[in-house]
């Protein structure tokens, strides 16, 4: 097996570029798509430019333990043909994918088949021309493809989740190619997420075990509420209704309706999309699905509470309801990550629930 | 023109893999046993029928019945301290769904 020593001391030698594009194939590094060799020159300054030793450890697995080297994120960075100056978001990426609650190795060799969702938000959205308009989530934009696609190389070189031998996901995800996306700041009735979580002169990444992603389409919606009560049926449907948390990417034309009253803030949307977010008991085992949660016997002895609710534990955490016949997506408002992105024309907004039936990953911010 | 590349195929480790397994036991009689669910439904069902067996033909007995709640996170410390606590002479683990 090849460590990063190996790595750096015995470069491969290949007479031309053709035939080393296609050594990259036969040697099972690349996703399916051609890569850029990664010539030592080229890996070489993609380390310059964030002045990292070569061996310096940027991610773990927990699970398999295995490590991921600054120099192993660049070679892979250059394959998936990032530039030296979108290398800091990548490795910003893995470092917030390391944190132990993303956790990282579940979400990538389950048969759930997750995608894991970079979004950047901040200055470097503009340093880099980064796309957080139109198409989005589609083709077109070298950062914003380069840097989701290199989280997917490393995920296969570095940290061996290869399809249908560790990465066992039923369907896959077309994500699973690349899903990187920036905030549309200027067209946020909100604070831009860099702002919301305290970074206001900063850049950072938020990292999400994704599921599929849901377009929510309503041409018709002319106030808040009929806008967003679309999102929440989107986000209560009986196939990803989970106690995971959820990003919703509204659309410029949504949010602009929505923010035409500035007494629906982020956190009233939050709390409106999560009231409204819900399905019945009935509806569960109407499906023949068990509701996950446990009722906690005797909650009146536990701290906080209040006469009449009912409390269960998920995940081992004590979560209040007043009605327990109410299933919700999530278990609070601030598990649902709102921001804008997208064209200026068009009601096409999106919701992307969690990886996973429970709480299984935890979105993560770096800063960048 | 030719080209000196990397190899992007790495894998470097934090810890040393390699582990010794536990001796063998030469006698099934008696024996105590753990049981832990990795959490997915079903796994209890799975756990429970096959400690059956050891019950009903080498008169074994469950110390312990464990859950690790989460069939996707490693094994809590906390579980694992608590069957190397119980001095058990094996430990039957399950994955559901």
């Amino acid at each position: 097996m090849t460590s990063t020593s190996d790595s750096r001391n015995s470069p491969i030698k290949v007479d031309n570029l053709n035939n080393a594009i296609e050594l990259c194939y036969k040697s099972g590094w690349t996703d399916g798509l051609p890569v850029i060799p990664p010539a030592i020159e080229l890996v070489d300054a993609m380390l310059d430019e964030v002045k990292l030793d070569p061996f310096e450890t940027i991610a773990e697995h927990i699970t398999t333990q295995k490590k991921c080297s600054a120099h192993a994120a660049a070679t892979n960075a250059v394959m998936a043909g990032c530039l030296p100056s979108h290398f800091p978001v990548v490795i910003a990426a893995l470092r917030a994918m390391s944190k132990p609650d993303f956790n990282y190795h579940g979400s990538t060799a389950s048969t759930g088949g997750s995608a894991h969702m970079v979004i950047v938000s901040g200055p470097i959205v503009d340093q880099l021309e980064m796309n957080s308009s139109g198409n989005l989530f589609g083709s077109g934009n070298r950062a914003n493809a380069s840097i989701g696609r290199a989280i997917r190389l490393i995920h296969m070189n570095v940290f061996h989740m290869e399809p249908n031998i560790t990465d066992r996901s039923t369907q896959g995800n077309p994500g699973k190619y690349s899903l990187c996306i920036a905030e549309r700041a200027e067209k946020s009735p909100w604070p831009s997420l860099n702002e919301h979580f305290g970074y206001s002169d900063e850049s950072i990444v938020v990292v999400f075990a994704a599921g599929g992603f849901h377009n929510i389409e309503n041409h018709f919606a002319s106030t808040p509420e009929e806008a967003l009560l679309t999102v929440a049926d989107s986000m209560s449907c009986l196939d990803s209704l989970t106690h995971g948390q959820s990003v919703v990417v509204l659309s410029p034309e949504t949010a602009e309706i929505i923010g035409s009253d500035k007494n629906w803030t982020r956190e009233k949307v939050q709390e409106y999309l999560f009231n409204n977010a819900w399905r019945s008991v009935e509806d569960l085992e109407r499906i023949g699905r068990p509701p996950m949660d446990q009722t906690i016997q005797a909650p009146e002895q536990s701290e906080n509470y209040s006469p009449g609710e009912t409390q269960f534990e998920i995940d081992q955490q004590i979560i209040r309801k007043t009605d327990p016949k109410q299933y919700h997506r999530g278990i609070a408002p601030e598990d649902i990550l709102l921001l804008v992105g997208g064209g200026d024309a068009g009601a096409h907004s999106s919701f992307l629930p969690s990886w996973s039936r429970a709480r299984n990953s935890l979105m993560q911010i770096e800063v960048i | 023109m030719t080209l000196e590349l990397y190899n992007p195929k790495i894998n470097d480790q934090t810890k040393d893999r390699s582990f010794n397994l536990a001796p063998r036991l030469k006698d099934l009689s008696n024996t105590k046993i753990a049981l832990l669910s990795n959490g997915k439904f079903n796994a209890d069902v799975l756990l429970r029928y096959t400690a059956e067996f050891f019950e009903e033909n080498h008169q074994s007995q469950i110390i312990l019945d464990l859950n690790k709640h989460s069939a996707s996170r490693p094994c809590p410390q906390d579980i694992i301290d608590t069957i190397v606590r119980a001095n058990v002479d094996f430990m039957i683990t399950a994955v559901g769904d």
